[in-house]
């Protein structure tokens, strides 16, 4: 299982709804209904060390969240066209240069880079998108060519990159500069056949490790893209469609929460008619594998989920007020010592595959081929809460070719 | 296989379509069809055009009518049982001559709700069905006849208060069944118990620690391998002869006791799985997923506008029929069905079979790739293999702990 042993249940003023989230490093921001905003570090599950870790937003409900710097968050009220800034360092919540109002319910409705302070967020208005320098303490309403026609569901930060990319209504996803105005790239929009003929997948939550993106559409149909190529690697219903019109008043049909490492938090955002399923995705891998997942067997939302790679944890909201926080060991890149020796006690140089033992046989991939010398040699892994299966072949095909395989805990 | 809506015919407009079977001996598929308080029973091709095949057979509407929602079968290759979903009526209508017969008088099998799937399955070869009661523990036995039998197979372990839920064939000559209580059963033609397994346990957050029963609400198999999909969304694929899950996948919406998704398999064709939704839905998605995968894959997906019953859908030669409640039959092609060639694969430790673990890779690419990937019962299984790859890795593992143990061999294809 790679969620494990529930840490802390975070608790917020009340058991209302909470509204939106942020996540960075270790540092876990929420916005909640009391008009609120709390930091919390989930490495201590207590307020951040030497930051302030809860502040007021007098009258107004933020209703999204990003970090765009490492001590300061961007924030969006939902029926205002003022966002500001909350300086987790000072303490001072700074208002920006009104624009157009902001999203509501959007899971990536507001969207930063925290390399240079810049954030995107979507907006009602068909045209528009918004764009935040939180540097210059200023954000101002766009209509660029690009997007001229079109509704914004969602916008991410591409990671590795100044660029970022929304998800539109006509079912591309566009790659914008940070400026805002030029078009770098467009995944294109996907069908399904029907009898009133191809209809289009409409893109509107997005998750991106590394060259995957994944999409979430309100068909309730996740797509799995190799970004560069723009080739679809893989498909699957996980979802019931619904008809999402607005920004402002529509939740979305499929959640994905901030992921980490390879894992990726899906979920169902809308109410749940008799329950909820929360799944961790394996996300390098395709067709995609479910490697873990929770339930509740309560009617209700799930607002937000993420893994955290810094602090180890995998996080979920199941409304009521509460942040549910688990340990998921999660680390991108481990090492593991390994040799090829034949016979014992004499070292030759071979090929090790490595493949991951996810739980449930039908789950297999292989993680690394990796032609090593006459020595022990170090090889990374992906996951410290996996058995792997490793085998090393030496020789050449079907003449001298040997193999052999070993177990190892990751 | 990719998914083609078949714009070639038009919408063949009927009265509403309660359930429909397949009669792959002909190639067609069977509805029990409503019109007002009378049902009938019609066939059309699972062919290009779609031509209504024979006559209309109007059930019998005074003295025992039947009210055609609780199920359809194909009893031999000719006959088709159909089930009142209200009363425990039952009848039988012979394609051949267009002629029919009340089934004898049963007390268990009025199936466990209307409009549910897999309410009653046949085994054409054998002349059997076997439908399944709202009562605890009960089925019945039809014959191509109509004699009806009550059965009622137990096992140990099993709840006072659980129900069969799903029954579909196994082979030709065993029913699989799922329970209320997520139990997976496989009995033969005289409700004899041969195998039982269930879910494993289902992982809820600490907060929410209620109920954990599921209803198994659909089953699909193939080759030793069975789906069970539930009402609380969850999908399972099992290997059947160890009972061992070995791929699991979350539903996100969980709508209804109906199950929030449900799934139909035909051996060796298309799997077709849809979300099932809440009221108003836009539409209903429709898949084709390859079950010889590691993991399964999606292969097409296909959609619908609006809301179908999950007893209103089947595939037949290529052909998936789809119908709603606005007096429509919709045809989707398939393509060909998947060519999935067999090889029977044994662990050996000596020259014993044993249980184990079985990995087919193609390391001929880069990245290599595991084609498949399953457990293997010590009586061997037979394995999907794809042909034209110059040779595969077969990496087997059995043993548990210190003492594992590791096969590898490659293996011209």
């Amino acid at each position: 299982m790679f969620i494990r042993n529930k840490q802390a249940t975070l608790t917020f003023q009340n058991a209302t709804d909470l509204e939106c989230f942020a996540q960075n490093d270790n540092l876990l921001a929420v916005g909640t209904q009391s008009k609120e905003i709390r930091v919390t570090d989930l490495k201590t599950m207590g307020p951040p060390a030497g930051l302030t870790s809860f502040i007021s937003t007098g009258a107004q409900t933020p209703t999204a969240l990003a970090f765009v710097t490492a001590t300061k968050i961007a924030v969006v009220y939902q029926g205002s066209s003022t966002a500001q800034i909350f300086n987790l360092s000072t303490g001072a919540l700074t208002s920006l240069s009104a624009a157009s109002i902001g999203p509501k319910y959007r899971l990536n409705g507001l969207a930063a880079n925290i390399s240079s302070g810049v954030a995107f967020h979507v907006t009602s208005t068909t045209g528009n998108v918004v764009r935040i320098d939180s540097t210059g303490g200023t954000s101002a309403t766009l209509s660029p060519a690009w997007a001229s026609g079109k509704v914004m569901f969602g916008v991410i930060h591409k990671p590795g990159s100044s660029n970022f990319l929304f998800a539109c209504n006509d079912g591309t996803i566009r790659e914008v500069d940070s400026a805002g105005t030029t078009l770098v790239s467009t995944i294109t929009a996907r069908t399904l056949t029907s009898e009133v003929g191809s209809r289009t997948l409409v893109p509107e939550t997005m998750a991106m490790i590394g060259d995957n993106l994944f999409v979430g559409t309100t068909q309730g149909v996740l797509l799995h893209i190799k970004f560069s190529t723009d080739t679809l690697l893989d498909k699957r219903i996980i979802s019931r469609p619904v008809n999402i019109t607005s920004v402002t008043t529509d939740r979305p049909v499929i959640g994905l929460g901030f992921p980490a490492g390879n894992l990726l938090p899906v979920f169902f955002p809308q109410f749940g008619e008799t329950a909820q399923n929360i799944a961790l995705y394996a996300a390098d891998s395709y067709p995609i594998i479910e490697v873990d997942s929770l339930a509740s067997d309560q009617a209700i939302y799930v607002l937000g989920s993420g893994v955290n790679q810094s602090a180890d944890k995998f996080w979920v909201s199941f409304g009521q007020g509460q942040v549910s926080v688990y340990d998921c060991p999660c680390q991108a890149s481990l090492a593991e010592d390994t040799r090829i020796q034949d016979p014992v006690g004499l070292d030759v140089a071979g090929r090790i595959l490595r493949i991951p033992m996810y739980p449930g046989m039908r789950q297999r991939k292989v993680e690394s081929d990796t032609d090593i010398d006459d020595e022990e040699t170090s090889i990374d892994y992906n996951l410290d809460n996996c058995e792997y299966l490793e085998v090393a072949l030496t020789g050449t095909e079907f003449s001298t070719e040997k193999g052999s395989a070993r177990i190892f805990e990751g | 296989m990719t998914l083609t809506y078949d714009a070639t015919t038009t919408p063949v407009t009927v009265t509403n379509v309660t359930c429909m079977t397949a009669r792959p001996s002909s190639n067609e598929i069977v509805c029990a069809l409503v019109n007002g308080s009378s049902y009938f029973i019609r066939r059309y091709a699972a062919a290009s055009g779609h031509a209504q095949q024979g006559s209309d057979f109007a059930l019998p509407t005074g003295g025992t009518p039947v009210v055609a929602n609780g199920g359809i079968a194909m009893i031999t290759n000719d006959k088709v049982l159909v089930l009142s979903g209200s009363n425990n009526n039952g009848y039988i209508v012979d394609l051949s001559t267009n002629t029919g017969a009340a089934v004898a008088s049963s007390t268990d099998r009025t199936g466990y709700s209307t409009f549910r799937p897999q309410q009653v399955a046949g085994q054409p070869s054998a002349g059997i069905a076997i439908g399944i009661s709202l009562n605890v523990f009960k089925l019945c036995r039809v014959t191509s006849v109509g004699a009806a039998t009550n059965i009622n197979p137990t096992g140990s372990g099993w709840f006072t208060n659980e129900f069969f839920t799903c029954i579909i064939p196994k082979g030709t000559t065993r029913f699989l069944l799922g329970t209320t209580h997520g139990r997976i059963i496989e009995i033969d033609t005289d409700g004899v118990i041969i195998k039982q397994y269930a879910l494993p346990e289902r992982r809820r957050t600490l907060e929410h620690t209620a109920n954990t029963v599921r209803q198994i609400t659909q089953l699909a198999y193939y080759s030793d391998y069975v789906v069970a999909v539930t009402h609380l969304g969850e999908l399972y694929l099992f290997d059947h002869d160890l009972g061992v899950v070995l791929q699991q996948q979350s539903n996100l919406c969980v709508s209804s006791n109906n199950g929030s998704m449900f799934w139909l398999s035909e051996a060796n064709g298309p799997s077709v799985y849809t979300a099932y939704g809440a009221n108003p839905v836009i539409q209903t998605n429709i898949a084709d997923v390859d079950m010889c995968l590691t993991p399964m894959k999606f292969a097409d997906i296909a959609c619908i506008s609006g809301a179908i019953r999950p007893t209103a859908i089947n595939y037949c030669n290529g052909y998936i029929a789809v119908s709603r409640d606005n007096n429509n039959i919709y045809w989707f092609t398939t393509g060909s069905p998947r060519s999935v060639t067999l090889e029977p694969v044994t662990i050996t430790d000596g020259a014993s079979g044993v249980d184990g673990e079985l990995i087919v890779v193609d390391d001929t690419v880069s990245p290599p790739q595991v084609m498949f990937a399953t457990t293997v019962s010590e009586n061997g299984r037979d394995v999907p293999v794809t042909s034209g790859k110059s040779s595969v890795l077969m990496v087997s593992t059995y043993g548990r702990g210190v003492h594992r143990n590791f096969d590898i061999r490659r293996e011209a294809t």
